[in-house]
C-alpha cells in the first residue's frame, strides 16, 4: 500500500512538472491564432469544431493536438502541481490561489461542455409557447399528421444512404445533403424525373453560417417504392413551408396515408410558459441602430404566472434556465421575438474562479511588492 | 437622376459668394445643434465630420469647415465649385474622367459628369458581396456615397430658399405671394393642387407634345415639372436634422416636415429662425445674423464644450507634449543632467493631465465611460500606459519610467490619430455595447491590461537597448529587470481578470460564457503569451535574455490581440481601413522580430566576448 | 495535499450546491418589470386662428375650449382623405362631446359642396371649412401632404398628430379620445 501512493507521488510529481506547461502552451497559442483566423473563412461553429473542441487537427498534413487534448493535459498538470506539489507557505500562497482559481475555471468550463443546452423560443405578440428549438441538431423527420413516425439527426445522413422508414412501404435514397444549403435554379437538362418545386430549385452545399440559427440544412432525395407516381426525386430543407408529401396505399382497397418528409430543428419543453406581451426596439434617435431591445413577457408556471422583462445585458433566470433576449423579427404583421433558452450547470464557476483567481494574483502582488515573499515570481 | 441634380442647385438664386475672409461670424453657428448618427452635436461637429469624410482631411481648402457649411446650405450654386472631394484611387479618377492634379481634390461640379457615366457601374456593384469587391470598387461607391451626401446638404433647404423662378402675378395672387415675396418650393405647395389639375388638363386636350401648347401653357406645365423635380430631389433627404420637433432629442431636416408630417406651429417658427439666417448671409447683414442666432435657442452647455473640445483637440496637443517629454528624456539619458530629467518628467505629468482632460470631457459629452470603440481604447490605453510609467520611475528613479511613459504615449497617440480619420469619433453604440456597467467593468480592465502591457514591452526594449549598447550598469540592469517583472505581473492580472469578465459578460447577454470569437480569444492570447513566459522563467526553461525579449515582443501580441483582430470582423465599411491596418501591422510585428532579434544578437556576441576573454 | 483535495472539493460542492440552490429558489421571482413610462412631451399649445365653414359661420378655434377637437386637414382632390371622410362623420356621432373640424385644401367652395351631398348626415359637431389659400395648413401648421389630423385637448395643446389616415374606429383612438375628455 504505501508503495502504491509511493509510486502514484511519484507520477504525480512527474505530471506536476511545468515544463509541461511550458510545452502545451505554445502548442494552445498556436491552435488559438489558426482557430480565429480560420473563422473567417469557415464561421465560428465551424472553427470550434475543427480546432477548439478537438482532439487533433490537420496542418496540411501535420497532425497537431486540437484544443480539447491541449486542456486536458493542461488540466492534468495543473491538478498534479495542485496535489503534488502546492504547499503552501506565504511566498507561494498568491501562485497557489491562482493556479486553484484556474482548475476551478476548467473544471466549471467541463461542467458546462457536458451539461449545458441551448435552443431558442420564439413567440409572437400575444401569443405564448414552451416549445425550445434546437440551434445546432436538425432532425430528418417522416410524419403522419402530427405523428412522427420516423426520425434521423441530420449528421447520420450520408449521400447514398437508403432509408426505409418503419410502418412504410416505401424507401428513401439520400441524394445529397448539406447543413448549409444554397439554393440555385436547376438546369434544364438535369430537370428529368423531379416534381415541383425541386425540378426548379437545386440545393448546393455553402459554407455553414457562424449563427447556426441561419444554416439552412436541407436534403435531396428519391422516393421508391410508393407507387409510380410517387416514385420521384424530391428535395426539402429547414423551415420549408411546403414539404414534400408522399401518398402510400398501405394495403389493397386501405385508405390511403400521406407521409410528409421535413427537416426540423429538434424540440424539447420548457416545463412553464412565455406569453409574450410586447416586444420593443429603442432606437437612438434619428437612425436605424438599435439602443436597446425587450421584451415584456408573462411567466406562466403552474397556478402562478407574473411579469417578467427581458432585455439586452438582462436576462430572466427562472429554475435553472436563462432566458436572454436574442434576436427578433418584426417584418410580419405582429412581432416576434426570439429568446435564446440556456440551461447550464456550470455557469457559476467563472463568477467564482474570478474571484479566486484575481484574489490570488492580488495576493501574490503585494506579497511580491511588500517583500513578505523572498523568492522571485 | 445625377443630370438634374445641377440643373436643380441652377434653379435656386445664386447670390454674392464669400471669400474666405468676408464671411459671417461663426462662434453662435457652430453651437446650434444638429441630430446626426444618433447624437445630438454641434454644427461645428457636424462641419468638420463632413468635410474630413469627404475630403479625408481636416481642412483641405483654405474655408473654415463651417464657412463650408453655410455656403453649402445657403448659397448652394457657388458651393459646389469648392474642391472638398478627395479622389486617391487613380482607376477611380481615371472611370470618373478627373484630370491629374497635384493634390487629388475635386470639386462637385468637377465630379458631376463622371458620377452620371458610371452610375450604371455602381448600381452593378452594390448587388455585389463585399469581399469581391476590389479597392478601386470600394473607392468609386465611396465618392459616390459621399457626393450623393453633400446633394443633401446642397439641398437641406431647397424647400424654402428662394427659387429661380418667374411668376404670373395671377399665380403670385393665388399663391398669396406679395410683391417681393421670394418665391420658394413651400409657398408653392398652395397652388401645387392647382397647377397639377391645369397641367393634367392641358394634357388632356392638347397631348403630351410640348411644341402645341401655347407660351402661358407651356409656363405652366414648366412650373409643374419643376416642382415634382424639387420635390423628388428632396424627399428622402433626412440629413440636416436641425428643426426640434418637441420631444428630447427629435429634430427634424427640413424635407421631413414636408414629407413625413412632422411640421407643426414650432417648427414653422424654428424654420423661419433658419430662413432668416439664409437671408442675413446672403444679404451680407452682420447685424440680422446675430440677432437671429441670439433669438435661436441653442447653447447649451453640452454643445458648447463639444465645439471647445473640437477647437481645442487635447489629443493632439498631448502627442505634442508627449514627443517633448520623449525628447528631453532622451537628451536626459546622452548627457544626464537634472533639469532635463525634470523638464522630461513635467511635460510627461503635463500631457496626461490633458490625456485624462480629454477622456474626462469624452465621458461627460457621451455620458458613458470612456471605451466604447477600438479609437476610444486607443485614447484609455493611452493614458494608462504613461500613468504606469509613473509607477516605474517611483520605484527607479533613473528616468526610464518617464522615458517608457513618454514613448508609449506618442505612439499610441500616433496611432490614434492614424485610426481616428474616419467619421464621429464620439459615437453612439449598438444595443449589446449600450450597458455602462461592462464598459466600465470588463472593458476597462482589459484596456487598463493592454495598456500595462504595452509599457512592460517598452520597458524590455529599453532593458535590451541598455545592455545591447552597454549603457546601464549592472545594477540598474537587475533592477529593471525585476520591475520588468513585477510588471509583468500587473499585465497578467488585469489581462486575466478582464478576460475572464469578458466571458461573464458574454455569458449575462448572449448564455454563453466563452465563445471562441475573436476578440475574446485575443484577449486570451495575451494571457497566454505571457502564462507561457512567466512559467517558463520559473521553470528555468528559458533563458533571462529570452524573457525579456519575450516581454519585447509582447508589444506585437498586444497589437494584435487588439488592433489586429477587427482585420476578422466584418462590416467595417471604410474601404482602405482593412488593408491600411493590416500593413501597418504586419510593418510593426516585422520590425519587432528585426528589432528585438537584432539586438539580442548583439548582447550574445558581446557575451561571448567577454567569456571568451 | 489532503488540505488541497479537500479545498477543491469544497469549493465544486459550493460550486454545484450555489447552482441548485439558484435554480431552485427562483420560485415566481419577479425582475422588476418597470411601468412603461408615458412618453410625455411638451405639448404645443394651439395658435389662435380663425376660419368661415361652409355655411358662412366663422368660428374661433378658442370657441372650442374646454372640447376634444379634431382638426382633420383634407382635400376632395386627396383618396386616403375621402376615404377616411365617412369614418370621422361617425367618429363625431359617436362622440357628440368631440368636435371635428374638417379644414379641406380645395381651391373652390363648389368641390366641397358637391361631395358633401353625396353624405346623408353631417352631425353638428363635424364642422367643414374651407382653408382659404392654405392659411392655416401649411401656414401655421406647417402641413403639406394630406390627410393629417391634431387631436387638441380641452385645455388647448396638440396631444397628438397623426400623419396619414388611421383607423378611426379602432381601440387606440378610443382610447385616446376617452383619455383626453377626463
Amino acid at each position: 500500500m504505501k508503495s502504491f501512493s509511493k509510486e502514484l507521488r511519484k507520477i504525480g510529481l512527474r505530471l506536476a512538472r511545468p515544463d509541461i506547461l511550458f510545452w502545451v502552451l505554445p502548442f494552445m497559442i498556436l491552435v488559438l491564432v489558426i482557430g480565429t483566423i480560420s473563422q473567417k473563412e469557415i464561421g465560428i461553429l465551424a472553427a470550434q469544431e475543427r480546432y477548439f473542441s478537438s482532439f487533433y487537427y490537420m496542418l496540411g498534413f501535420i497532425p497537431l493536438p486540437g484544443g480539447l487534448t491541449l486542456i486536458t493535459i493542461l488540466f492534468i498538470n495543473l491538478l498534479a502541481k495542485f496535489l503534488f506539489k502546492s504547499h503552501w507557505s506565504w511566498e507561494k500562497a498568491g501562485t497557489i490561489v491562482t493556479h486553484f482559481g484556474v482548475l476551478v475555471l476548467i473544471l466549471g468550463g467541463a461542467v458546462t461542455y457536458f451539461t449545458s443546452k441551448d435552443g431558442y423560443l420564439m413567440v409572437a405578440e400575444g401569443e405564448s409557447s414552451n416549445i425550445i428549438e434546437d440551434y445546432h441538431q436538425r432532425m430528418m423527420v417522416v410524419r403522419d399528421g402530427d405523428k412522427i413516425v420516423y426520425q434521423l439527426p441530420f449528421e447520420q445522413i450520408h449521400n447514398g444512404m437508403k432509408i426505409s422508414p418503419t410502418n412504410t412501404k416505401f424507401l428513401i435514397t439520400i441524394n445529397k445533403s448539406c447543413f448549409n444549403c444554397g439554393i440555385t435554379r436547376r438546369p434544364a437538362d438535369e430537370q428529368d424525373g423531379w416534381t415541383t418545386p425541386g425540378k426548379f430549385m437545386r440545393l448546393d452545399p455553402k459554407a455553414s453560417d457562424p449563427q447556426d440559427e441561419k444554416n439552412m440544412t436541407g436534403i435531396e432525395f428519391s422516393v421508391s417504392g410508393a407507387g409510380a407516381d410517387m416514385d420521384e426525386k424530391y428535395l426539402t430543407f429547414d423551415k420549408f413551408p411546403k414539404p414534400p408529401q408522399i401518398e402510400v396505399i398501405p394495403a389493397e382497397g386501405a385508405k390511403p396515408i400521406t407521409y410528409t418528409i421535413a427537416i426540423e430543428r429538434k424540440k424539447r419543453e420548457l416545463p412553464f410558459t412565455i406569453s409574450l406581451q410586447s416586444f420593443k426596439q429603442e432606437f437612438h434617435p434619428g437612425t436605424d441602430m438599435a439602443r436597446a431591445y425587450q421584451s415584456t413577457v408573462m411567466v406562466s408556471d403552474g397556478d402562478a404566472s407574473w411579469p417578467a422583462l427581458i432585455q439586452m445585458n438582462e436576462p430572466l433566470r427562472y429554475r435553472g434556465y436563462t432566458l436572454y433576449q436574442s434576436s427578433f423579427d418584426v417584418s410580419g404583421a405582429k412581432p416576434y421575438t426570439v429568446l435564446t433558452i440556456v440551461e447550464n450547470k456550470g455557469r457559476v464557476y467563472p463568477y467564482i474562479s474570478t474571484l479566486i483567481v484575481a484574489f490570488g494574483l492580488i495576493l501574490h502582488l503585494v506579497i511580491r511588492i511588500t517583500g513578505k515573499g523572498k523568492g522571485n515570481a | 437622376m445625377l443630370r438634374y441634380i445641377i440643373a436643380l442647385i441652377l434653379i435656386t438664386c445664386s447670390t454674392a459668394s464669400f471669400a474666405a475672409d468676408n464671411h459671417m461670424p461663426m462662434d453662435g453657428f457652430g453651437r446650434l445643434p444638429i441630430l446626426h448618427e444618433g447624437r445630438v452635436k454641434p454644427l461645428d461637429s457636424f462641419a468638420r465630420l463632413e468635410i474630413l469624410k469627404f475630403s479625408k482631411k481636416e481642412n483641405p481648402t483654405d474655408l473654415p469647415p463651417l464657412v463650408w457649411l453655410s455656403d453649402s446650405l445657403f448659397n448652394p450654386a457657388d458651393a459646389v465649385s469648392e474642391k472638398i472631394f478627395a479622389v486617391d484611387d487613380p482607376i477611380t479618377r481615371h472611370s470618373l474622367g478627373l484630370e491629374e492634379r497635384k493634390k487629388p481634390l475635386y470639386s462637385y461640379v468637377e465630379l458631376v459628369a463622371g458620377l452620371e457615366k458610371t452610375t450604371p457601374q455602381v448600381g452593378q456593384l452594390m448587388g455585389k458581396p463585399d469581399k469581391s469587391l476590389s479597392p478601386s470598387d470600394k473607392a468609386l461607391l465611396n465618392i459616390h456615397e459621399n457626393a450623393l451626401e453633400y446633394t443633401h446638404i446642397l439641398r437641406s433647404f431647397s424647400s424654402v430658399l428662394p427659387l429661380n423662378i418667374e411668376l404670373s402675378p395671377e399665380w403670385r395672387r393665388k399663391a398669396d405671394l406679395k410683391k417681393d415675396d421670394p418665391v420658394t418650393f413651400s409657398a408653392l405647395q398652395k397652388i401645387n393642387p392647382e397647377i397639377e389639375d391645369q397641367v393634367k388638363a392641358i394634357i388632356k386636350r392638347k397631348g403630351e407634345d410640348p411644341s402645341k401648347y401655347s407660351a402661358k401653357e407651356q409656363t405652366l406645365v414648366t412650373l409643374g415639372w419643376q416642382l415634382k423635380t424639387i420635390a423628388d430631389a428632396g424627399s428622402n433627404n433626412k440629413l440636416f436634422r436641425v428643426i426640434p420637433t418637441g420631444g428630447a432629442d427629435e429634430y427634424a431636416s427640413p424635407w421631413e416636415l414636408i414629407d413625413d408630417g412632422k411640421g407643426s406651429p414650432s417648427t414653422e417658427k424654428a424654420l423661419s429662425n433658419w430662413m432668416a439666417l439664409s437671408d442675413a448671409w446672403q444679404s451680407k447683414s452682420l447685424d440680422k445674423w446675430q440677432k437671429t442666432l441670439n433669438s435661436m435657442p441653442h447653447d447649451t452647455a453640452r454643445l458648447q464644450i463639444e465645439v471647445w473640445y473640437n477647437q481645442i483637440a487635447p489629443f493632439q496637443i498631448s502627442i505634442i507634449l508627449f514627443a517633448i517629454a520623449l525628447c528631453f528624456s532622451l537628451a536626459n539619458f546622452a548627457g544626464r543632467h537634472i533639469y532635463l530629467y525634470r523638464a522630461g518628467f513635467a511635460f510627461l505629468l503635463m500631457a496626461i493631465f490633458i490625456q485624462c482632460a480629454g477622456l474626462a470631457t469624452r465621458i461627460y459629452l457621451m455620458e458613458r465611460p470612456p471605451v466604447g470603440t477600438l479609437y476610444e481604447s486607443i485614447l484609455f490605453v493611452g493614458v494608462i500606459a504613461p500613468l504606469v510609467s509613473l509607477f516605474v520611475e517611483r520605484r527607479l528613479r533613473n528616468g526610464s519610467g518617464v522615458l517608457s511613459g513618454a514613448i508609449s504615449g506618442v505612439m499610441l497617440g500616433v496611432l490614434g490619430m492614424s485610426l481616428a480619420g474616419e467619421g464621429d469619433n464620439m459615437k453612439v453604440l449598438g444595443a449589446v455595447l449600450n450597458t455602462r456597467f461592462w464598459l466600465a467593468t470588463h472593458v476597462l480592465c482589459i484596456t487598463i491590461g493592454y495598456g500595462w502591457c504595452l509599457l512592460t514591452a517598452v520597458l524590455a526594449h529599453l532593458i535590451l537597448v541598455g545592455k545591447a549598447f552597454a549603457k546601464t550598469t549592472t545594477e540598474t540592469h537587475t533592477d529593471l529587470i525585476k520591475t520588468m517583472t513585477t510588471h509583468s505581473l500587473f499585465s497578467l492580472l488585469f489581462t486575466t481578470v478582464g478576460t475572464i469578465l469578458g466571458g461573464i459578460w458574454a455569458d449575462q447577454s448572449w448564455g454563453r460564457f466563452w465563445g471562441w470569437d475573436p476578440k475574446e480569444n485575443g484577449a486570451l492570447l495575451i494571457v497566454l503569451w505571457l502564462i507561457w513566459l512567466i512559467h517558463g522563467k520559473i521553470a528555468g526553461q528559458i533563458s533571462q535574455l529570452f524573457w525579456i525579449c519575450g516581454m519585447a515582443f509582447l508589444s506585437v501580441i498586444v497589437a494584435v490581440a487588439w488592433v489586429g483582430v477587427n482585420l476578422l470582423g466584418v462590416g467595417l465599411h471604410s474601404y482602405g481601413f482593412i488593408e491600411g491596418v493590416f500593413w501597418g501591422l504586419g510593418g510593426f510585428a516585422a520590425f519587432e522580430v528585426l528589432l528585438i532579434g537584432g539586438l539580442a544578437t548583439k548582447i550574445l556576441k558581446t557575451d561571448r566576448l567577454m567569456h571568451a576573454h | 495535499m489532503r488540505t488541497n483535495i479537500i479545498l477543491l472539493m469544497l469549493t465544486i460542492l459550493l460550486g454545484a450546491g450555489l447552482t441548485f440552490w439558484l435554480d431552485g429558489s427562483s420560485n415566481s421571482k419577479s425582475n422588476d418589470v418597470p411601468i412603461a413610462p408615458v412618453e410625455k412631451t411638451a405639448e404645443e399649445k394651439v395658435p389662435a386662428f380663425e376660419f368661415t365653414d361652409i355655411n358662412g359661420k366663422t368660428h374661433h378655434i378658442d370657441d372650442f375650449k374646454g372640447k376634444v377637437t379634431l382638426i382633420n386637414f383634407w382635400a376632395t382632390w386627396c383618396a386616403p382623405c375621402v376615404v377616411e371622410f365617412p369614418k370621422l362623420i361617425q367618429l363625431a356621432k359617436d362622440h357628440p362631446d368631440t368636435v371635428i373640424i374638417a379644414l379641406s385644401s380645395d381651391i373652390k367652395d363648389e368641390k366641397i359642396t358637391d361631395f358633401i351631398k353625396k353624405i346623408p348626415t353631417v352631425p353638428d359637431n363635424f364642422i367643414i371649412a374651407r382653408d382659404v389659400k392654405r392659411k392655416i395648413t401649411t401656414d401655421i401648421f406647417q402641413t403639406f401632404k394630406l390627410p393629417e389630423t391634431l387631436i387638441i385637448s380641452p385645455s388647448g395643446t396638440i396631444s397628438k398628430k397623426i400623419v396619414g389616415d388611421t383607423d378611426w374606429g379602432g381601440q387606440e383612438i378610443q382610447n385616446l379620445l376617452s383619455s383626453l375628455s377626463k
